[in-house]
């Protein structure tokens, strides 16, 4: 399992939700931090603390992206895990809201 | 006689110095228990506070498409994301266990509402049918602080 940390991995200022939006967008994390990994079929511990903050469209873009990309909700629970302390659990609980709902989203369409 | 009078002056004395042991420790205790009673009511202040000054903000965001806002987009972007990050801290600071949990469920609905969909494209239209929601996970979220202020476990003699 590889571990990644987003403020010393990638960004410490997570930005917007895609690249055309500044660095450190959602997008960016995904395609050059997670889908590399994910591709293989490897794990990843992603550890949330120490960044500025997450605007909710960059953890959209980064995760709800990973279901708009053809993985299944499931298969991201099982190879994705997080690490986060009390001023970021929430981030979290928000990150599963949004693979929830892409997941739904697709299946609608 | 004179024994008996040194005894009596002793006991006094040794009584004297417990008793005002006693009341330093009980008044140190008293002073302990509300001072942290009182960081607990600041840090719900700051709370209700932010969260007010992050209503305002999210009204001036999204009240105004990304090109009328031009640099200042990237200014209240950044405004929006501390403030949020702090008042996650504050509510991590400050409760536990389905306290915490509840707020975060919360915040995660007040968050998404302010920060969610096309926030940071400096492209986007306004959005101000957002702010129904945000005003509304807003005063939700201040109302549910207060509540889980009220319930923390007061300290001794506070």
């Amino acid at each position: 399992m590889r571990t990644i940390s987003v403020a010393n991995d990638f960004t410490p200022f997570p930005g917007g939700r895609y690249r055309k939006h500044g660095k450190g967008s959602g997008q960016e994390f995904r395609e050059d931090i997670l889908l590399p990994i994910l591709k293989v079929g490897d794990s990843v511990k992603i550890e949330l603390d120490g960044a500025s903050g997450y605007p909710p469209s960059f953890l959209e873009e980064a995760f709800g992206g990973l279901v708009r990309e053809g993985f299944s909700a499931a298969g991201l629970r099982k190879h994705i895990q997080f690490s986060a302390g009390p001023a970021f659990e929430t981030y979290v609980r928000m990150i599963w809201e949004y693979v929830d709902k892409a997941s739904r989203q697709g299946l609608e369409h | 006689m004179f024994a008996s009078l040194v005894q009596t002056v002793a006991a006094a004395g040794v009584g004297a110095f417990l008793a005002n042991i006693i009341a330093e420790l009980i008044k140190g205790q008293v002073r302990r228990s509300q001072s942290e009673e009182t960081a607990h009511d600041d840090d719900l202040a700051s709370i209700v506070k932010m969260v007010e000054e992050l209503q305002i903000l999210a009204t001036e965001y999204w009240t105004s498409s990304g090109t009328e806002l031009g640099a200042k987009e990237c200014i209240l972007r950044a405004r929006i994301v501390s403030s949020q990050q702090h008042i996650l801290n504050l509510v991590a600071h400050l409760f536990r266990g389905d306290a915490k949990k509840d707020c975060d469920v919360l915040a995660t609905k007040l968050l998404d509402a302010i920060g969610g969909g096309d926030f940071g494209d400096p492209d986007r239209p306004a959005e101000p049918e957002r702010l129904t929601a945000v005003y509304q996970y807003g005063l939700s979220f201040i109302h549910l602080s207060k509540k889980c202020r009220r319930a923390l476990k007061r300290g001794w003699l506070a």
